[in-house]
């Protein structure tokens, strides 16, 4: 997944089965699919951002 | 039988865990979810509220007010089937879970999933545990 940094990510079967800069868009292409890991991966920058939840 | 989960908490501190939402009609999605002790709810992102089509938890109130440290918010409270902890025997039906937007698709495992457990953070280890006690 650190190889799509600022990316939205599906994994399906351990696979990269689609990415996008936006969630809108990876969820059009996900959308027909069940059980899909979806995750944000970070830029460099984005992970010395701290959390305030 | 007694259900644990063990996992190694990240460097930035918090505990990350893999779990499956599923919504009706056994749709499913898998999110990465952070370990928020002073989250009530459980927090999913509104893409993953839609994919998986899920009901309002209840009816007569659709959306709940809730405070942030950014202020008060509204946003839906909807019905997860079932929520489940992947790698482990951990699962909860009927959840409710708040339909809200965290930057970077951040996804919460509040007070409401983890309220039934014995969540163990030990920082000098760098092990975080949750356990079902029955």
């Amino acid at each position: 997944m650190s190889q799509h940094p600022g990316k939205w990510v599906a994994i399906s079967n351990d696979k990269v089965i689609a990415t996008s800069e936006n969630i809108e868009e990876l969820t059009t292409k996900i959308k027909e699919l069940n059980d899909v890991l979806v995750a944000y991966s970070p830029t460099p920058s984005e992970k010395k951002v701290g959390y305030l939840l | 039988m007694k259900h644990i989960f063990k996992t190694i908490i990240d460097e930035d501190g918090f505990a990350r865990l893999p779990i499956r939402i599923q919504g009706p009609h056994k749709r499913s999605i898998k999110l990465i979810a952070i370990v928020d002790t002073a989250s009530s709810y459980t927090i999913i992102p509104p893409f993953a509220c839609q994919l998986l089509n899920l009901p309002l938890y209840d009816k007569q109130n659709p959306e709940i007010t809730v405070l942030t440290g950014s202020g008060y918010i509204q946003a839906p409270l909807k019905k997860a089937t079932q929520i489940e902890i992947l790698g482990s025997q951990i699962r909860k039906r009927n959840i409710p879970v708040l339909c809200h937007h965290i930057p970077r698709g951040v996804t919460i495992l509040g007070h409401t999933f983890l309220k039934d457990y014995k969540a163990t953070f030990n920082w000098k280890q760098n092990t975080f545990t949750l356990e079902e006690q029955k």
